[in-house]
């Protein structure tokens, strides 16, 4: 597998962002679908198994920097690199705990359990009115005290837009490591027939967990890029928003579940739609996404980049992951 | 020292006794077949030893150390191989990548030599020229030789055989008790091989059988007096068998 076609979308992606600050925006709100559904595609297009309760990773990362920004602006530029790691960190750890316990469930019961996780995390944060609460975090001010306005809307603009595209970067990279290591062969062979990896000598729950965490992290960073760094704000309604799952899902399966390059094709299709349906026919966007994924799953089990592979010769194979 | 010894086995399924107090034990480079008519326990009995299952009473030993209550791939990797009743594939990985997997996570080998584990098992078992195919596209019987091939290469010391001969043409089955003869002798690997109805290949490729009937073992020794005894005939067979 040669990961540089996704590697190099990136970079030139991150170019535009950073010298054409004016697209900044436009280009984070499309990587972020890519992003989200390569985050997404390491756990469930690896293992097969499904989260519903995913988006509580991204709300994880979001709340790490949220927190960090709020609660000690004081720190200057150090709060930016501490309040991601605290992000990704607690990101981490909720997939620790949750995958933990659920991932020795199979599929379908996996799925049901994580259901709760989400709304469960959500209201945990409103109820005990902890981290701003309902209200949320507004950070505006704090973001100005911590860097220097100049830099606080640079950040907001141009900086969240390369940290998303980062993240895809980043998980391209993860993708890649994983599939060239034993961990590749054994989720390959938990995802096809998990009682036969059993008796092949594989621990499913030791690369299931590994998966769900370094899906989460990742995850976790492109919460805390989009909201408390590129919004200047964290909501609980925003970033526990569950259509973000969905969003992941859909991007995942148009692109091709599984491979590296997929969730690219799959968001750029994915945000295309949803904008020329959103000119034609407003209000019609989840419904006509609906009727692309379910075309394309019918039509396209393996997705555009997963079919594609399928009819290309060896050789060019291994250029499209 | 003998490699696996069964002690007591019992396993109950709420009130049945699905396997009752069943003890055997086996010898490297040997090869005991488990004859048994349908739903006489032979596959429970090979989850126990396996760590499918737990058992409620008894004791599993493999080279002197007691594996009753470790999952399956820890037993695995201390040299349990399974070849399934129907087997189990990765339909979407390639042939190579079937038997590497299996030589990484059983056999402990890092992902290059696995590969060379693989190939070597692969032409062991005669399937090296389809190593570049995806499993899903073998037909029946070299998706038999492929589980075979998968266990060998994960450096086994014991080979469970669960109806490895099903479904399989006569010739095929010759093929394969030689082959299966091969490696317990050439590769001083044991086999229990669990047979319901190849009485044929059981002479030829046992050296002992031992017989279970209602979860219960009711006689064990060389397949040829077994076979014919008149109590094994009667409960399993029905009419006495000629050879």
């Amino acid at each position: 597998m040669k990961p540089w076609l996704p590697l190099v979308t990136y970079l030139s992606l991150a170019a535009v962002a950073f010298f054409m600050p004016e697209y900044s925006k436009t280009i984070a709100t499309i990587v972020f679908f890519m992003a989200l559904g390569q985050a997404v595609n390491i756990f469930v297009g690896l293992t097969g198994y499904v989260d519903f309760g995913y988006v509580a990773f991204m709300a994880m990362g979001a709340y790490g920097l949220g927190v960090v920004l709020y609660y000690m602006p004081q720190l200057g530029f150090a709060a930016l690199p501490l309040g991601l790691a605290l992000g990704v960190l607690m990101s981490i750890l909720l997939a620790a705990v949750v995958g933990g316990v659920a991932l020795r469930l199979r599929g379908a019961y996996f799925a049901i359990a994580t259901i709760g996780v989400n709304e469960g995390v959500k209201h945990l944060i409103i109820g005990a009115n902890i981290w701003g609460g309902g209200a949320g975090l507004i950070l505006g001010s704090r973001a100005f005290e911590a860097f220097g306005r100049d830099t606080a809307l640079w950040l907001a603009n141009v900086g969240s837009a390369v940290l998303v595209i980062a993240t895809g970067f980043m998980a391209v990279v993860a993708m890649y490591l994983i599939q060239v290591s034993k961990a590749g062969y054994a989720l390959a062979a938990i995802r096809q027939d998990e009682d036969a990896a059993k008796v092949m000598g594989i621990n499913p729950t030791k690369y299931k967990l590994l998966a769900f965490m370094t899906s989460a992290s990742l995850a976790g960073l492109l919460g805390a890029a989009y909201y408390p760094l590129g919004n200047l704000q964290v909501f609980p309604e925003n970033v526990f928003f569950i259509e973000y799952i969905l969003d992941g899902l859909a991007v995942m399966f148009i692109g091709g579940a599984g491979t590296v390059t997929g969730p690219i094709v799959g968001g750029a299709l994915y945000i295309i739609v949803r904008t020329v349906v959103g000119e034609l026919l407003p209000g019609y966007q989840v419904f006509v996404t609906a009727l692309v994924l379910m075309t394309t799953v019918i039509l396209l089990p393996r997705g555009i980049v997963g079919t594609l592979r399928l009819h290309l010769p060896p050789k060019l194979r291994e250029w499209l992951p | 020292m003998s490699l696996l010894i069964v002690d007591g086995v019992v396993k109950k399924f709420g009130g049945l006794r699905a396997v009752d107090g069943v003890s055997l034990t086996l010898d490297r480079g040997e090869v005991l077949a488990i004859v048994g008519p349908n739903g006489s326990g032979k596959t429970t009995l090979l989850n126990v030893i396996n760590g499918v299952y737990k058992p409620e009473e008894g004791r599993v030993i493999l080279e002197g150390r007691d594996i009753t209550k470790l999952p399956p791939y820890l037993r695995a990797r201390l040299g349990i191989s399974r070849a399934f009743q129907v087997p189990r594939p990765l339909p979407d990985s390639t042939v190579l990548d079937n038997v590497a997997t299996g030589a990484i996570f059983g056999g402990g080998y890092d992902i290059h030599s696995a590969k060379e584990a693989a190939e070597e098992a692969l032409s062991y078992v005669g399937l090296w020229e389809k190593r570049h195919q995806l499993a899903g596209a073998l037909a029946f019987s070299e998706l038999r030789l492929l589980e075979l091939a998968r266990a060998l290469a994960s450096r086994p010391k014991l080979l469970l055989l669960d109806e490895v001969m099903a479904g399989l043409s006569p010739s095929e089955i010759d093929r394969f008790v030689v082959l299966i003869r091969r490696i317990a002798e050439e590769k001083n690997i044991a086999a229990l091989s669990l047979v319901e109805h190849r009485m044929r290949a059981v002479v030829k490729m046992a050296d002992r059988a031992l017989v279970m009937h209602q979860g219960k073992k009711i006689m064990e020794g060389p397949p040829g007096v077994v076979l014919n005894d008149p109590k094994v005939v009667e409960i399993y067979l029905g009419r006495p068998w000629r050879f």
